[in-house]
C-alpha cells in the first residue's frame, strides 16, 4: 500500500540575518500509513511546528522531498481569516474558502457547522459582538468539518474552555476512527496519546525515536528538565524541608521493582517516599499529592495505615511505600508533591510541589475500567466499578 | 490526489500550478466579497464614494488643464475626456496601492493556511473592478449628456475593461511580492504612481507630446488602456503603433511579474 505522507530528508534552515542560519529541521524521513494517527511530540524548538507547516505547505523546505496522498487539511490555528467585521455566515463563508472548501462543498456542510458551533442565532451578527467562547466554537466548527483525508492538527486544544475542549477531543476521536491519517501536535501528552498509537519524537529537527506512543512518551519526559520517575536530594542540608524533616527521594516504582517514568493504569505500582527526621518528638504527617495537567489535585494520601501512623518520631531515615491500586487513575501526565506536616506545632515542614512526574498511560486489553469501549474517555479517576444487568427481552 | 512538496528551488510543473488555482476559485470569490463589504458597509455613501475621486480630479484638471495648456481634444469636450482618462487611472492607482500591501498586510494567513498566494492580489483588484464598472457608468452617462450617442464601439468598453483589470493585476502581482522583499516599494509607490500619471495620457492627448518622445509612450502599457477607452466612447482614433507597441510592453511587465511572483511564492512565509 502507498504510503499516506512520506517525508525524506526534510531539512528546514532559516536565514536569521547575514552569517545566522538556524536549522529547525534536520533530514528527517518517515513514513505514515493511510488511517494512522501519529502524534508528533518534543520540546519547544525542536521542530515540530516547523514539520507541520512544511506539510501545510505555509513553509518551504530548504531540501528534501515530500509525497502527501490524499486531501490534506489543517487546524494549525483555528479562527484563521475571520474578520471581526464580518458576519458568522461570511466568516463561515471565507474561512471555509481559506480551507481549500469549494462553494458547493460549504453549502453541502453549512448546516452541520452551524448546528455544531451553536451560534445559530446569531449568524447574521458581526463576530466581533461574539463571546470567546462562541468565537472559538464557530471557528473549530468550520475547521472540524473540513473532512480532510489528512489531518494536521497543532495544539487547537490548548484554547477554549473546558467543555470546548472536550467537544474537539471527541471530535479528534472520530476523525481518527473515520480512516482518516491524522499528525497530531501537541503539548497536552494525554491528547496525544489518546488519539495516537504511533509517536514520532523529535529533538533539535532530528528523529529520536519512532514507536508506540507510551514508548515515545515516556522518552520525552526523560529527555527534559523534568524529573521523571525519579528524584534524589543527596545532600540533606540542601533538600526541601526545614530542621525538624527533610525530603530525600521520591521515586514511582513499577510492578517488577523498576523506575517507571511510565505505567499502566490497570496494573498497581508504587510511590517511595524517603524522608529524614532531623528533629526528633514531633508527630508527622507525610502525605503525597497526585496532580494532573490541569493542575486538579486527583489523590491526596497519608500514612493512615502505618503502625506508628500520628504518634511523635525518633529522628532517623523513614522509607515509605505508597500502593496505587489498578483502575483507580485515568490516563495523564501526573505530578507528585510531597507535604510533611504537623499539627502540635501546626507547621508545613516540606511542601515540594512537582518532586517527579510520570505518564499514566492505558493499555487496551480490555482489563481496564473502559473494557471494551476504545472512545474518549474524560474522568480523572477511572475506578473499575462493579455493574450487575438485568435484561427483559423485548 | 498526489501533493509533492519540494524545496522552493525546484520548478512546479505548470499544470499543478494551474490545478490549484481553479481549486481555489471559491477563495477568490470571497476575498473579493470581504474587500467590497469591508469598504462600503459603514460607509452610508457606500459606492457614491468610487466617482467622487475621478469626479474631483476631473474639475480639477478641467479648471487648471483647459486654460493653461488648451490640449486639442478634438471634439470631446476637456473635462470628459479627461473624466474619461481618470476613471481607469483611479481605478488603477487605487488597486496598486492597497495590492501592493496585500501579503504583508495578509501576513496573519499568510503564516497559517497554505493557498495559492496570487489571489491575494488578484482579489484586491477584483474588489476596485467595481468601483470601474461604477466609473464607465459615469461615463457613459456624461458622454450621453455631451451629446456622444452610444455607438458599436461602446460594446467593447468591457473588453477595454478587462485588459485594465488584467493589466493592473499583473503590475499589482509584481508590486506586492516587491513590497513583500523590500518594504521600500510601499514608500516609493506613492510618487511613482504620480509620475505614473503624468506619464501617461491621462489627462492629456498622447498627441500633446512632440513626435520624437512619443514612442516613450509604448512603453507604457496603460496607454493602450487609455486610448483603448477613448477610442470606444469617443471614437478618436488611437495611434496604432504605439497601441501595439504598449500591449506588447504590458505582456512584457506581465511575464516578469509572474516570473519574480513565482520565484519568491513559496518563501512569502518567511518574509512577511
Amino acid at each position: 500500500m502507498k504510503h499516506a505522507i512520506s517525508a525524506r530528508g526534510l531539512t528546514k534552515i532559516f536565514q536569521s540575518g547575514p552569517g545566522g542560519a538556524f536549522t529547525a529541521l534536520d533530514g528527517l524521513t518517515f513514513d505514515v500509513e493511510p488511517g494512522q494517527a501519529v502524534g508528533i511530540i518534543g520540546r519547544n524548538g525542536a521542530g515540530k511546528s516547523t514539520l507541520l507547516k512544511i506539510l501545510a505547505r505555509i513553509l518551504a523546505p530548504t531540501s528534501g522531498r515530500v509525497e502527501l496522498r490524499g486531501r490534506v487539511g489543517s487546524l494549525l490555528e483555528v479562527g484563521t481569516g475571520f474578520h471581526s467585521d464580518l458576519s458568522g455566515r461570511e466568516n463561515i463563508f471565507l474561512s471555509a474558502a481559506l480551507l481549500g472548501m469549494k462553494d458547493a462543498e460549504i453549502a453541502r456542510r453549512y448546516d452541520a457547522i452551524v448546528d455544531f458551533s451553536g451560534v445559530g442565532d446569531f449568524l447574521e451578527t458581526p463576530v466581533k459582538h461574539y463571546s470567546s467562547g462562541m468565537y472559538m466554537r464557530l471557528a473549530f466548527a468550520v475547521a472540524a468539518h473540513l473532512d480532510p483525508e489528512i489531518l494536521l492538527v497543532d495544539e487547537v486544544l490548548a484554547v477554549g474552555d473546558l467543555e470546548f475542549q472536550k467537544k474537539c477531543m471527541q471530535r479528534l476521536d472520530t476523525l481518527g476512527q473515520n480512516g482518516q491519517t491524522v499528525l497530531f501536535v501537541s503539548h497536552n501528552i494525554p491528547a496525544v496519546a489518546r488519539v495516537c498509537r504511533r509517536g514520532l519524537l523529535i529533538d533539535r529537527g532530528r528523529l529520536v525515536l519512532d514507536g508506540p506512543v507510551p514508548e515515545v512518551c515516556a522518552a520525552y519526559l526523560q529527555q527534559g528538565a523534568v524529573h521523571p520517575g525519579h528524584r534524589e536530594w543527596p545532600d540533606g542540608a540542601s533538600a526541601p524541608g526545614d530542621q525538624v524533616v527533610r525530603l530525600r527521594k521520591v521515586r514511582v516504582r513499577g510492578p517488577g521493582g523498576e523506575t517507571a517514568a511510565s505505567i499502566h493504569i490497570g496494573q498497581p505500582f508504587d510511590i517511595e517516599v524517603d524522608y529524614e527526621v532531623r528533629v526528633g518528638g514531633v508527630a508527622l504527617f507525610p502525605a503525597i499529592r497526585i496532580f494532573n495537567e490541569w493542575g486538579t489535585e486527583i489523590i491526596w494520601s497519608t500514612d493512615a495505615t502505618a503502625p506508628d501512623h500520628g504518634k511523635p518520631r525518633p529522628p532517623g531515615m523513614y522509607h515509605s511505600v505508597v500502593r496505587i491500586p489498578a483502575n483507580m487513575l485515568g490516563e495523564g501526565t501526573l505530578s507528585v508533591a510531597v507535604t510533611v506536616a504537623s499539627l502540635h506545632p501546626k507547621k508545613v515542614h516540606v511542601n515540594e510541589l512537582d518532586c517527579i512526574q510520570f505518564q499514566a498511560t492505558e493499555v487496551f486489553d480490555g482489563s481496564t475500567a473502559r473494557g471494551q469501549y476504545t472512545g474518549y474517555v474524560g474522568s480523572v479517576i477511572r475506578p473499575k466499578l462493579e455493574w450487575t444487568v438485568t435484561f427483559r427481552p423485548a | 490526489m498526489l501533493t509533492i512538496i519540494q524545496s522552493a528551488r525546484q520548478p512546479v510543473p505548470l499544470a499543478a500550478v494551474v490545478r490549484e488555482y481553479t481549486a481555489y476559485g471559491s477563495l477568490l470569490k470571497h476575498l473579493t466579497l470581504r474587500d467590497l463589504r469591508l469598504r462600503y458597509r459603514h460607509a452610508s455613501l457606500g459606492l457614491l464614494w468610487v466617482i467622487v475621486q475621478p469626479v474631483v480630479s476631473m474639475i480639477v484638471f478641467a479648471l487648471v488643464f483647459s486654460r493653461v495648456l488648451r490640449p486639442a481634444t478634438g471634439d470631446v469636450p476637456y473635462s470628459l475626456y479627461a473624466l474619461a482618462g481618470l476613471v481607469p487611472w483611479s481605478f488603477f492607482a487605487s488597486s496598486l496601492s492597497r495590492a501592493c500591501m496585500v501579503f504583508v498586510a495578509n501576513s496573519g494567513l499568510l503564516t497559517k493556511v497554505y493557498f495559492p498566494r496570487a489571489i491575494l492580489p488578484a482579489s484586491a483588484v477584483l474588489g476596485s473592478a467595481l468601483d470601474l464598472a461604477v466609473g464607465c457608468g459615469l461615463v457613459c452617462l456624461y458622454a450621453v449628456g455631451s451629446g456622444f450617442w452610444p455607438s458599436w464601439r461602446w460594446m467593447l468598453l468591457p473588453a477595454v475593461a478587462a485588459q485594465a483589470v488584467v493589466t493592473t493585476f499583473f503590475i499589482a502581482l509584481g508590486l506586492a511580492t516587491l513590497n513583500a522583499i523590500q518594504r521600500d516599494v510601499k514608500h516609493a509607490m506613492q510618487f511613482v504612481i504620480q509620475l505614473w500619471m503624468y506619464a501617461s495620457p491621462v489627462v492629456y492627448p498622447s498627441s500633446l507630446v512632440p513626435g520624437p518622445y512619443r514612442w516613450l509612450f509604448g512603453l507604457n502599457p496603460l496607454t493602450s488602456v487609455l486610448d483603448g477607452f477613448r477610442w470606444c466612447l469617443f471614437g478618436t482614433p488611437p495611434d496604432w503603433p504605439l497601441y501595439a507597441a504598449s500591449v506588447v510592453s504590458m505582456a512584457a511587465l506581465a511575464a516578469g511579474a509572474v516570473r519574480l511572483f513565482f520565484h519568491f511564492e513559496r518563501t512569502l512565509a518567511e518574509r512577511v
